[in-house]
């Protein structure tokens, strides 16, 4: 896949984001709202805000909200919110602080 | 996901999103955006389309676009549709874009100060009535026009400045630095408003042509 949105580390972002059907890439500092379908968070990435999608990745740091299908933090990755995933998966290393539950 | 490292922001097509960006240096649109933005270079895709301000060194649209522009350079092409208002440095317009906005030329510096007095002069006599009458008329005829506030001033100045400075069979000041000669037409003071149909003197551009023979003061 090589469409896909891309927030490159640097950028500052504010607002709500619709992904539509591609996948979507945060490696810099986004606050607000996000709906996608596949989400990933880069090792760089900082989330602040409410995350609503199918598939995520976090490798960065997320503080909010997470409402998802398929969730899989790895090693760098670092929760602090509550997060609600049908499927998950934590890797060794990660940090995870706040609340776990299913979405369903 | 193959991702390279320091590339361009991207909104892929079909994404939408709505709010502020800041710190981008380079930010490819195609998908639908409304924010303000200021950057390096943007590009909107043939799918993209963007509503707000971008102030940028580069712009390259080939979509849709619609608010305040400000950037150095502009790159509108085959597939670009603007509305709003664009302000350059240097822009280049390929066959097929669709301006639907004002477009306004950055001048330099020393340009500015003599643009800002005529259009202060240009702003007082609009206030006339029968002005703006006259200002409609002519620009009705010249919405493809790209310099709108330049054209106000010179047809305000112009009543005046022609028949005291201009011979009409000198064709090759025409030629050359129209945009020189009516900057400095536009630095005097015009005082009459009694000049009828600027518009058919001037030809569809306002700005005349060799043809177009200037009337006598007397006639």
């Amino acid at each position: 896949m090589d469409d896909f949105t891309h927030i490159i580390n640097g950028m500052d972002i504010e607002g709500v984001l619709n992904g539509g059907d591609l996948p979507v890439v945060v490696d810099g500092r986004f606050t607000g709202e996000i709906h996608a379908e596949k989400v990933t968070l880069g090792e760089h990435g900082l989330f602040v805000g409410k995350l609503f999608a199918a598939h995520v990745e976090i490798s960065g740091q997320f503080n909010g909200e997470l409402v998802c299908d398929t969730l899989n933090v790895g090693a760098t990755g670092k929760i602090d919110g509550s997060v609600k995933a049908d499927t998950l998966s934590i890797d060794l290393g990660a940090e995870v602080m706040g609340s776990i539950g299913r979405a369903t | 996901m193959d991702k390279a490292a320091g590339n361009k922001a991207v909104i892929a097509g079909g994404a939408h999103f709505k709010g502020q960006i800041k710190n981008t240096r380079a930010i490819e649109i195609n998908g639908t955006v409304e924010a303000d933005l200021k950057a390096d270079k943007v590009t909107i895709g043939a799918d993209g389309k963007f509503v707000g301000a971008i102030n940028a060194d580069l712009v390259v649209i080939s979509g849709h676009y619609d608010g305040n522009m400000d950037a150095g350079s502009i790159w509108a092409t085959a597939t670009a549709q603007i509305a709003g208002k664009i302000q350059y440095k240097t822009l280049q317009m390929d066959r097929g874009a669709a301006l639907n906005c004002r477009v306004v030329h950055n001048w330099k510096p020393e340009k500015t100060a003599a643009k800002k007095t005529a259009n202060a002069d240009a702003v007082a006599d609009d206030a006339d009535p029968k002005d703006d009458k006259i200002a409609n008329e002519t620009s009705k005829d010249d919405q493809a026009t790209r310099d709108d506030t330049n054209e106000n001033t010179v047809n305000d100045a112009v009543e005046d400045a022609a028949p005291r400075s201009l011979q009409p069979d000198e064709p090759s000041k025409h030629d050359d630095g129209d945009f020189k000669l009516f900057a400095d037409w536009s630095k005097q003071d015009s005082t009459d408003k009694n000049e009828p149909a600027r518009g058919r003197r001037l030809g569809i551009f306002g700005f005349g042509s060799r043809a177009a023979k200037l009337p006598d003061p007397q006639g």
